[in-house]
């Protein structure tokens, strides 16, 4: 497990031109042993850069990475050497080595460390047993396909034991099923390695899949962070609403929004209701209908997995005179969900 | 017409030995000192592992000079520093000292070409796991330029075959001696006809073996 804070740390490139590109400002995080945490942005936002700051592949420009309570910025290139033992490293195009078995490709971190050729063969064998690939370590890498590369790669990263696992886009190159299924082997050996996992994405899907905190990164700056569940139920930002927009469609669908006619008589509004875990599961619409005397007419209701929190949403058009929709929608958000109120119908 | 005789026999076996001879000792030397220089040109590019662009502006320009140079030229310019380390500049041996430095800076070149076929994210990935400059070179870029790197020695080798017979018009032995004495001096155009032969089954081998050779460490 490893612990890494990220304090004010920015980077400037300067290109061949002359100018200056600023890809990344006044960067703070902590992170805490164990976590899964993501940092997500659009394309040219500065993920790479952050991700590669960490490990320093890329040297910041001002800042301090602290990763167990030592600071990277300030080692010597060759205890450098020996703090990226301790990092493990995945790309999103594998990064494998052409020339080398799957085998030994796993084997080449541990051979870089010097350990005995006895211990990396006996070391090598478990870890493909864990990614599922033992029946391959014969094979070269052009022989496989992108989720058994990015197994391997997962493997390679894991051979000198790091306590922390840096994940640049680690599925960009997959399809949505071999996609989850790297997730899931992200997920165990967090849980099983105890590892610390920070992973950059474009995806909100995997953000929502594993992920137990997350930053959004927009234009160098970190705008927003929080924990998943918060990012998905109340994003504060346009960037963080626009990533949760693409993963939980709440939108209501073309087909119930033509159909749809306003009540003859009376007035009513559209609310959109999201509920996450344990209040899902209680008869708030029923007591509010009772109590308060309007009538709920569903127009469209979804539920989805944040990790493994339930996560619902549901459309409900209220229906009766202004006071009671007021008390209704009063009442609700006196039940701790999360209420928008999307139009008023005359 | 000369005659096919034990002697002129002997003179063919004798000139194809020494063009092996001289090939073979000059490719070694070239490459002792054309692969470290071509690691070097590479490593110290921009945004490689270890970037200084003054080394790399100075021995790219050493390098160009190097392979600006017509051999034959070259051939006649290095005459003093040839005697210096051999002694002479007549023989099979003198000829190996023109013939080593003239492929250097072209071998330097097709190493550094070579290597900078390889993915960035490839080297990036063996930094990240903690590996030192060295190991990177040897374990990274060596083998993963490999049937690159053997494409180059094949044509660097086939290359030295066609400068070892020039080498030979002006008293450096092996078969183009041979040529030029025989063939074009004293008109006997069969021997002419033999040589050529010789050196188009020879470069024919090399290929061969070396095509071979590529394929197999061709692992991608
Ligand atoms: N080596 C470099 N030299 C100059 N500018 C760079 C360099 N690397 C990245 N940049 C610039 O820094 C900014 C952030 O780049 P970065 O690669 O971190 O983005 P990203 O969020 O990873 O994007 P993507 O999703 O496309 O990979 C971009 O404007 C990019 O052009
Ligand atoms: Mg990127």
């Amino acid at each position: 497990m490893a612990t890494v804070k990220i304090e004010s740390l920015s980077k400037v490139y300067s290109t061949r031109d002359g100018s200056q590109i600023q890809a990344l400002q006044d960067i703070n995080l902590d992170i805490p042993d164990g976590e899964i945490f993501g940092i997500i942005g659009l394309s040219g936002a500065g993920k790479s850069t952050l991700i590669r700051c960490i490990n320093m592949l890329e040297r910041p420009t001002t800042g301090r990475v602290i990763v167990d309570g030592r600071d990277l910025t300030a080692l010597p290139s060759k205890e450098l050497r020996h703090a990226r033992r301790q990092i493990g490293m995945i790309f999103q195009q594998f990064n494998l080595l052409s020339s080398r078995t799957v085998a030994g490709n796993v084997a080449f971190p541990l051979e870089i460390a010097g350990i005995p050729r006895t211990a990396v063969r006996q070391r090598v064998n478990n870890l493909l047993d864990m990614v599922g690939l033992a029946e391959k370590a014969d094979v070269y890498p052009a022989e496989l396909s992108g989720g058994q590369k990015q197994r391997v790669g997962i493997a390679r990263a894991l051979a000198s034991e790091p306590r922390l696992l840096l994940c640049d886009e680690p599925t960009s190159a997959l399809d949505p099923q071999t996609t989850g299924s790297i997730l899931h082997l992200l997920q165990e050996i967090n849980k099983k390695l105890d590892l610390t996992i920070i992973i950059i994405t474009h995806e909100m899907q995997v953000i929502k899949e594993i992920c137990d905190r997350v930053a959004v990164i927009d234009q160098s700056r970190i705008v927003e962070a929080g924990s998943v569940l918060d990012i998905f139920t109340a994003p504060q930002t346009k960037t963080a609403r626009e990533f949760v927009k693409s993963v939980l469609n709440t939108a209501i669908p073309e087909e119930v929004r033509q159909n749809h006619r306003p009540p003859e008589t009376g007035e009513s509004r559209l609310v959109r209701i999201s509920f996450i875990g344990r209040s899902a599961g209680q008869p708030v619409i029923s007591t509010m209908i009772k109590e308060f005397g309007v009538h709920a007419n569903i127009l469209f209701g979804k539920i989805d997995h944040i990790k493994s929190t339930p996560f619902g949403t549901l459309t409900l058009e209220l229906i009766g005179p202004p006071a009671d929709i007021e008390a209704a929608v009063g009442f609700l958000r006196r039940q701790q969900l999360n209420i928008e109120v999307l139009s008023e119908n005359e | 017409m000369s005659e096919w005789t034990g002697e002129l026999l002997h003179m063919v076996a004798q000139g194809t030995l020494e063009t092996i001879y001289m090939v073979t000792v000059s490719v070694v030397v070239s490459y002792i000192f054309g692969l470290p220089l071509g690691v070097i040109l590479l490593i110290t590019g921009e945004g490689q592992i270890k970037p200084n662009p003054r080394l790399y502006q100075l021995l790219g320009t050493l390098v160009n000079i190097g392979r600006s140079f017509p051999f034959i030229i070259l051939l006649i310019a290095i005459i003093p520093f040839t005697r210096l380390i051999v002694g002479t500049f007549i023989g099979t041996t003198a000829s190996i000292v023109p013939l080593s430095v003239g492929a250097i800076p072209f071998v330097a070149r097709l190493v550094e070409t070579s290597m900078r076929e390889i993915p960035r994210g490839v080297i990036e990935a063996a930094q990240a796991m903690g590996a030192s400059t060295w190991q990177i070179i040897t374990r990274v870029l060596v083998p993963e330029a490999m049937p690159s790197l053997v494409a180059g020695f094949v044509l660097t080798t086939i290359t030295l075959v066609g400068y070892s017979a020039m080498a030979g018009v002006v008293g450096g032995g092996g078969l183009g001696t041979l040529a030029y004495q025989y063939g074009f001096q004293r008109y006997q155009n069969d021997m002419m006809v033999v040589t050529v032969i010789l050196l188009i089954i020879l470069v024919q081998l090399i290929q061969m073996v070396g095509d071979y050779v590529t394929a197999r460490v061709n692992k991608r």
